[in-house]
């Protein structure tokens, strides 16, 4: 087994996706500098979301920021270029990481993928003429957990029975040429929902299989590039299309690529290695099972929603408002999100119940600072999930300010609304 | 079965899925161009006519109140200005709903009504400077929160000659009561003229606009989609959210926080009109605002838009939500700025029928129409 693994492979298809994927980082952050979101997502925001843990990062000012975002586009070209590639990706991946982990709001599948590719690339030198092979399966497990649990998180009576929430995106398209009339249509929603399912949970056995491997290839792009043409999901669909050439045979580019090595580039050691990059991977395969562990549905309690590749599965919106009282008085007010969010970080916390106790304590501290004392902090959350009727998500006899986040399951999360999506009352 | 599934596949990537809600009919296709045709022309146009027809008349009735000063008619002249400025706030309020189009590219909005930007001692300090020297005063050169709507329910409300400013404006306490009066007037002349130039310009530009609306999608149009153009438009239905629930009900009433400082207490000094009393009456007519939009009138608005993907029912629910709103606001005694002290129940009653409203808009409505919050387009999601 070992020395299955150990065997010296041809590098360049992994050099290949280097520079495929380098570009695609270089022309995310061009995008992200050009498209004004550095405002939007970094200096507009008056209070931040942290992820647990990572509570000491901030965001640099303005022009801090810009400055990250374009050390950040000249690291994806050095990436590309092959220029002492691990350094640039491990500063790319501290780099990028930064700037994800600043606002939970903010956060994206794609950009955890983007995060943990460029990890992968730092740690494994992939710049020499040979590899040992199991260098090219840690990328392929890397992104064929993406698509595998991507799929396996559709496989629920929402997407499969009901076509939602594709149904709900698919109508804004009804104005299309030729296909538009055909996206109100419930059953190519559904037709739709399945091909997605079966796309996600097969498309990496059809891309390691020689024989299915091009219409695999050829079907992949057309999928990507639907979702690119109909949905808002950024770099995702390019990052996958460059991420699947890592199931080609590793010597696929080696007639594009120059075969000398790069200079400065050695061979790589295992070691160290060998146990880091499994250890690794073995945390990718288990996080995205955690919500096992909670009681309840994670598409309506989110607990063990991120990282764990739950893609465009659930379209939900919700109304909330948080009533602050003062126990000295007996006095309350009601708080609405808007005066301490963005719009885009109030529709992301009116959905998910830590961000909500986040804001509550956040609230709190507010009221405690403008000389209210302690203050009892209860949220009235109506959420809408994939078109259904609002429920009330959480429990609003629960003083969150009391509250304390954690891995637990949140017993004030109430349950999840029954009946099929888009259900009228 | 794998050229089924290619096949299958294949349909999915060109574009091929459902639109309608589960219990909708099939093919019930909305024509979003329509509707954003409707909304634009029946419905925003002739609001902005109706606006731009009222300022009109609140310049001619302040000029004739102007010109009355002094006179035995001076009390019924300026009886009918005030009456003149309650038809144009009335509707300017019903235009409230349409957060799209020029109003806000050409910052109109603001230089007709800045609130809650607004300030009476800065009026003060523009009417001594206009009397200062009357012949090149240009109001048009202005703050917005010394012009509008805003300042002139000061000017024709306020019954006293005293300025609001801390320390009044050099000269002002030297001149006579008559003097004074003449010098507001002179000011409201202005700023009357002013405000029917920049509702003449609102409306010269949503004449074309509402074609722009109507051909969204188009090459060289600016909404991408008519999808997007009725995401623009319904942002303004949130104005019933942000501004009338939370500002001018919430935070006079205590129920929200307001600029007091207070937890749970009223907060008279955040009224929208408090000169005038005229709040409840601004509420109301936003209401009609949002019905407009919401109804789109006699023809498609938004309440089709829902009953075409297969929510009839939660139009209806908006609807009948709408109207106890409307009963709910009518219920208050009074003005509000009394009523906030001795009817908290009834006020506190208006805020939770609205904020039903503002709920069901909130949640169900975005997730059945697709649709995102004010200011949420543009960004990636997976």
């Amino acid at each position: 087994m070992r020395a299955w693994l150990t065997r010296p492979i041809d590098s360049s298809g992994l050099r290949a996706f280097r520079v495929l994927f380098g570009l695609v980082l270089a022309g995310g952050a061009v995008r992200t500098l050009a498209s004004g979101w550095i405002e939007k997502l970094y200096v507009e925001p008056r209070f931040f979301f942290t992820y647990w843990g990572f509570d000491f990062i901030h965001p640099l000012p303005h022009a801090g920021m810009i400055a990250v975002y374009v050390a950040l586009a000249a690291l994806g070209v050095a990436i590309a270029a092959g220029f002492h590639t691990r350094l640039a990706a491990a500063l790319f991946f501290v780099g990028f990481s930064y700037t994800q982990l600043i606002d939970v709001t903010n956060y994206l599948n794609h950009n955890y993928l983007i995060s943990l590719l460029a990890l992968l690339l730092a740690l494994l030198p992939v710049n020499t003429r040979t590899v040992p092979a199991w260098f090219l399966y840690a990328f392929r497990l890397q992104v064929a957990v993406v698509y595998i649990y991507a799929g396996l998180t559709k496989l629920g009576s929402d997407w499969l029975l009901h076509g939602e929430p594709l149904a709900t995106w698919l109508s804004v398209h009804t104005d299309l040429p030729l296909i538009g009339p055909l996206l109100d249509e419930r059953w190519v929603a559904l037709g739709a929902s399945w091909a997605g399912f079966l796309f996600d949970t097969t498309i990496v056995a059809w891309l390691l299989y020689p024989r299915t491997r091009r219409i695999a290839y050829l079907v992949l792009i057309g999928f990507h590039t639907g979702t690119h043409l109909l949905f808002h999901i950024g770099l995702f669909p390019f990052i996958m299309t460059v991420a699947a050439t890592l199931f080609f045979s590793p010597d696929w580019a080696s007639r594009i690529l120059p075969r000398k090595p790069v200079a400065g580039s050695r061979q790589p050691v295992a070691g160290l290695l060998f146990l880091l990059i499994p250890a690794l991977l073995t945390l990718q395969v288990v996080l995205p099972l955690r919500h096992l562990l909670y009681p309840g549905g994670v598409l309506w309690n989110e607990e063990g929603m991120r990282f764990a590749w739950k893609v465009m599965v659930r379209e939900k919106h919700g109304a909330v408002t948080f009533h602050v009282t003062q126990p000295s008085t007996g006095r309350t007010v009601q708080v609405s999100p808007h005066r301490y969010l963005t719009a885009k970080q109030e529709r992301e916390m009116s959905s998910q119940p830590d961000l909500i106790l986040q804001l509550a304590h956040h609230i709190a501290d507010d009221f405690r600072a403008r000389g209210f004392g302690d203050v009892e902090v209860r949220a009235e959350a109506l959420v809408s999930l994939n078109a259904r009727p609002p429920s009330p998500m959480i429990d609003p006899t629960v003083d969150l300010a009391g509250e304390r986040d954690s891995l637990a399951p949140k017993t004030w999360i109430l349950p999840a609304p029954e009946g099929p999506p888009g259900a009228r009352p | 079965m794998k050229t089924r599934f290619v096949v299958l596949f294949l349909a999915a990537c060109s574009g091929s899925g459902g639109g309608a809600a589960p219990d909708a009919q099939s093919g019930d296709t909305f024509d979003r161009t329509a509707m954003l045709a409707n909304l634009g022309t029946a419905v925003i146009v002739p609001a902005f006519e109706r606006f731009d027809t009222s300022t009109d008349g609140l310049a001619t009735e302040v000029a004739s109140y102007c010109a009355a000063l002094g006179s035995p008619a001076e009390p019924a002249r300026r009886g009918a200005a005030q009456l003149a400025w309650q038809t144009a706030m009335d509707r300017w309020q019903e235009t409230t709903s349409v957060a799209v189009g020029p109003a806000d590219a050409m910052t109109l909005r603001e230089r007709i009504y800045s609130w809650p930007l607004v300030s009476s001692c800065a009026v003060d300090q523009e009417v001594m400077a206009r009397a200062t020297m009357p012949g090149s005063y240009d109001i048009s050169t202005k703050l917005t929160n010394r012009r509008g709507l805003p300042a002139l329910e000061y000017l024709l409300f306020a019954t006293s000659l005293e300025s609001t400013c801390p320390t009044a404006p050099a000269g002002w306490n030297a001149l006579s009561e008559a003097d004074r009066r003449a010098a507001r007037c002179a000011y409201a002349a202005d700023a009357a003229e002013d405000l029917a130039t920049q509702a003449q310009a609102l409306l010269d530009g949503w004449r074309p606009y509402a074609t722009t609306l109507a051909n969204a999608g188009a090459p060289g149009n600016p909404f991408r989609s008519p999808h997007e153009a009725v995401n623009r438009v319904s942002d303004g239905l949130f104005y019933l959210d942000t501004d009338v629930k939370d500002m001018k009900i919430g935070e006079p009433a205590g129920i929200t926080q307001g600029s007091c400082g207070t937890l749970g207490a009223p907060c008279p000094q955040d009224l929208e009109s408090p000169w005038s009393t005229y709040s409840k009456e601004n509420i109301l007519a936003d209401l009609r605002s949002f019905r407009a939009i919401f109804d789109g009138g006699a023809g498609m608005g938004f309440d089709d838009f829902l009953a075409a993907r297969g929510a009839a029912t939660l139009a209806t629910q908006i609807q009948t939500d709408l109207d106890a709103s409307v009963t709910a606001v009518e219920a208050i005694p009074g003005n509000l700025g009394d009523a906030i002290i001795t009817a908290p129940d009834e006020v506190a009653a208006a805020f939770a029928a609205v904020k039903k409203v503002t709920d069901e808009l909130k949640s169900q409505f975005l997730t059945t129409l697709a649709l995102e919050l004010p200011e949420g387009l543009g960004d990636d999601g997976d």
